[in-house]
């Protein structure tokens, strides 16, 4: 005999609880344990990614090309051209100008001031 | 070290009645009770690898009790106080106006001595049991109930017979 019987009756729970832990309990189950096996899935990852690789792959080696060439045509444009039969200029670079006469020789002589300075 | 289903489903044929009346006199609301009651041992389920069967019951009251407790927050949160108005009805021979009394009183005490009080008359735990379910110490758990009831039949006058 409860000491509280008469305030606190004793209240019968809705029925179905049971069943509803049991159907929760077993999709837990299926969640934890899955039908296909973990190689399945990581199988399919490194599918996936071989599969992107490869789609990702020939454009990135294209691009690289491309900026590799577009930088030599750079340097190229960009290089002083040395006088075949001229000066040679170590840091530095030489450019050479029209003259008017047949026995002188121009040239504009550059200096690298980064680098040292190297008597040729 | 790994709970079993059946004696999960043991525990819940045990426990389902008295979680409910516990639960009952703290959320007012059928459903959520099922709710907390429902999610307290799939909690538990989901841990089952760490429960070991001798406490199955002790760890299910606590996960209960302190689901309930965020329901209530929650619903401070929220301004929600439901209460179930087929309560007087079907299952309860007094009026809404009792029960909704009640409540209130209830409500009024301290929550770790209606906890105490709710657990005492329907748990079937012994003083110490309710301590550890509880986290208070054992000492405390015979007199919290009885300032408990003490002031319940203050706060409700005549209508307490015990």
């Amino acid at each position: 005999m409860r000491e509280l019987e008469s305030l606190l009756p004793d209240l019968v729970p809705p029925v179905g609880g049971l069943t509803r832990l049991q159907r929760s309990v077993q999709a837990g189950q299926r969640m934890r344990y899955p039908r296909r096996p973990a190689w399945w899935s990581l199988a399919a990852g490194t599918c996936a990614l071989a599969l992107l690789t490869l789609t990702w792959l020939p454009g990135f080696v294209a691009q690289h090309q491309r900026t590799a060439k577009l930088t030599r045509a750079l340097m190229q444009s960009i290089a002083p051209a040395l006088p075949a039969d001229g000066i040679r200029v170590i840091n530095g670079a030489a450019l050479a100008l029209p003259s008017a006469q047949a026995n002188v020789r121009i040239y504009l002589v550059q200096s690298n001031p980064q680098s040292p300075q190297r008597t040729p | 070290m790994t709970l079993r289903q059946d004696a999960l489903y043991a525990s819940y044929r045990r426990l389902e009645r008295p979680l409910y009346n516990v639960l009952y006199r703290q959320l007012w609301q059928t459903e959520d009770c099922q709710d907390v009651i429902h999610d307290a041992y799939v909690r538990v389920w989901e841990r089952r690898d760490k429960v070991e069967e001798v406490t199955l019951d002790a760890l299910v009251w606590t996960t209960a009790l302190n689901l309930a407790r965020n329901r209530l927050r929650w619903r401070k949160l929220r301004r929600h106080e439901p209460l179930d108005d087929a309560l007087s009805a079907e299952t309860v021979t007094e009026d809404f106006l009792a029960t909704r009394r009640l409540h209130k009183a209830l409500h009024q005490l301290p929550s770790v001595s209606r906890d105490v009080l709710l657990l005492a008359e329907f748990s079937g735990l012994r003083g110490t049991e309710i301590a550890s379910v509880l986290g208070i110490p054992a000492g405390t758990v015979a007199s919290r109930k009885h300032q408990a009831m003490e002031r319940l039949k203050i706060l409700l006058g005549d209508n307490v017979h015990a």
